[in-house]
């Protein structure tokens, strides 16, 4: 590996332990990372769902959810986690794009979610004011579902451009 | 790309891990480069031409090769 500085030993263990961790090779395949993408996409639309129709069985979702992301992240480790000076070229090249498609993918999500609010307030202000009753399934289902993206899109992202062996 | 560095890397009895190692990068990204799937920067391409003491354009072309690996 192209390792230029190396600050302290500490980062070092850090960098070591991520590089040899083989433990999750069998996540790390072509397959299992789209198939990571795709259950991580249900998961998001099915928590939201889950929130506004039967709120409990949101905090399941959640949790399967947070399984479905640890395990996406440990299919792009490498390349997410490891500092700069320790990728080399190709590798710092798929993560800078993968972190521009991250990022286009949720400002894509948030400008339509917040062009859909203007236009709905718009639609259905009086006197310049609209009041919207707000369960607590839908707020947890529209907090869920930008927490999710937020945290979810740089590894799925990650995930579609690295494709592995 | 096309990229012939499998077969030169194989002549040269180096497995993608040393070649890596050598050159400096991961192993998986000798795995893109001998598919075609990764253009080098021309420093890398050097450096591996270098240790495979072949000219770079034995290694990659913009087209197809079409003599015998060998024959230059």
């Amino acid at each position: 590996m192209m390792m230029s500085a190396r600050p302290n030993k500490s980062l070092e263990r850090q960098v070591d332990s991520v590089m040899r961790d083989t433990r999750f090779d069998w996540l790390r395949t072509r397959r299992s990372r789209i198939a990571l993408v795709a259950v991580m996409i249900v998961v998001l639309v099915v928590n939201a769902a889950a929130w506004l129709l039967i709120p409990l069985a949101g905090i399941v979702f959640v949790l399967i959810g947070a399984v479905v992301w640890w395990a996406l992240r440990m299919s792009v480790r490498v390349i997410a986690d490891l500092p700069e000076e320790y990728l080399d070229e190709r590798q710092n090249q798929v993560r800078d794009r993968a972190y521009v498609d991250a990022y286009r993918w949720f400002a894509a999500v948030t400008l339509v979610a917040a062009t859909a609010g203007l236009v709905l307030f718009v639609t259905f202000s009086t006197n310049d004011q609209w009041t919207v009753t707000l369960s607590y399934g839908a707020a947890m289902a529209a907090f869920w579902t930008f927490e999710g993206l937020a945290l979810a899109l740089p590894s799925m992202a990650l995930a579609l451009r690295e494709r592995g062996e | 790309m096309y990229s012939r560095l499998e077969e030169w890397r194989a002549a040269k009895g180096l497995s993608r891990n040393e070649l890596a190692d050598e050159v400096g990068v991961h192993y998986q990204t000798i795995g893109y480069l001998e598919r075609g799937e990764y253009s080098p920067s021309l420093s890398l391409a050097l450096r591996i031409a270098a240790l495979i003491e072949v000219p770079v354009e034995q290694l990659f072309s913009l087209t197809p090769f079409t003599q015998a690996k060998g024959t230059q």
